[in-house]
């Protein structure tokens, strides 16, 4: 038997209209396609606001561990005879320590050379 | 050629990409239908997996690069969604290559959207004891007349390769005529 002799018919049927039918499905498929893909902020929204909320509880509860109190009430909570007692043993601020404590680079702080500076001849 | 230019160059465009998938799945429904029906027989089922090629079509526009023609793009998206209908098919069912030959080879016995004579029947009876890409080459060429050339683009095997399934596919189909 030759193949290429036999009837290439095509056996195969389909409902009257069919085709027709298949392009509207297509576009509907494409359209409920197009509206179920939302925008990816809207798809990550519900991650990106429970991250939000853990990272503010996280603070709310950290926070309070690292909170340092004003100077001032750190203060208010020494009594006066305390501050006395403190001062009359405290050593006095000699000149050394305000050297240690003034940074020599500073400009204003430093003295003109009256040799490399003067310019009267 | 000129129609799948003009279809390519809406398609290309975002303003008229919309207009341009119109005409894409006027230009190509039948072919493509018909390329699955022949591969899976149900009509059910060639209905779905067609829209799903032309879902599939729509999602990837963008994609496509001139690289290749319109139509062996959305051919190639055909052939694998239909060749992966068929394992799917066979992997959620567990059952071996035969049944799922017997069960396509019984939707044509039931004679359901089937007219054709004896002789006719019996030709697609035995393209369905094929492999299922030999079968896939043998409809190409057999009943779509395409060039090797063009199912090389579709199916990414040589035109050597394509050839040498051809002939034996042509083999065995008259075997099997033969001997009925």
């Amino acid at each position: 038997m030759n193949i290429p002799k036999l009837s290439k018919n095509n056996i195969f049927n389909v409902p009257e209209h069919y085709f027709d039918g298949l392009e509207t499905a297509i576009q509907n498929k494409v359209q409920a396609n197009r509206t179920e893909k939302k925008p990816v902020f809207y798809t990550l929204a519900p991650k990106i606001a429970l991250a939000v909320c853990s990272l503010v509880i996280l603070i709310v509860l950290i926070w309070p561990a690292y909170e340092k109190p004003d100077a001032a009430e750190l203060l208010a909570q020494v009594s006066d005879e305390q501050l006395n007692n403190y001062l009359a043993e405290a050593e006095p601020i000699g000149a050394e320590d305000i050297l240690f404590d003034t940074d020599l680079s500073d400009a204003d702080f430093l003295v003109p050379d009256p040799i490399t500076t003067d310019t009267t001849f | 050629l000129e129609e799948e230019d003009f279809i390519i160059r809406k398609i290309k465009d975002p303003l008229t990409r919309d207009y341009g998938f119109n005409l894409l799945v006027k230009a190509y429904k039948q072919r493509v239908y018909w390329m699955v029906r022949k591969m899976v027989i149900d009509h059910d089922d060639s209905n779905d997996i067609t829209q799903d090629i032309f879902i599939k079509v729509y999602q990837n526009l963008e994609r496509f690069r001139e690289e290749s023609k319109l139509f062996t793009w959305i051919y190639r998206i055909a052939v694998n969604e239909s060749i992966s209908f068929l394992r799917i098919k066979r992997r959620k069912f567990m059952i071996p290559i035969h049944d799922v030959e017997r069960e396509l080879i019984g939707k044509i016995d039931s004679g359901k959207g089937i007219s054709g004579t004896e002789i006719e029947i019996k030709l697609q009876k035995a393209i369905l004891t094929l492999p299922e890409k030999q079968r896939l080459v043998f409809n190409m060429k057999y009943f779509e007349d395409l060039s090797y050339e063009q199912m090389a683009d579709i199916t990414g095997t040589s035109v050597g390769a394509l050839k040498a399934s051809y002939h034996h596919a042509v083999k065995k189909i008259e075997e099997i005529l033969t001997h009925d």
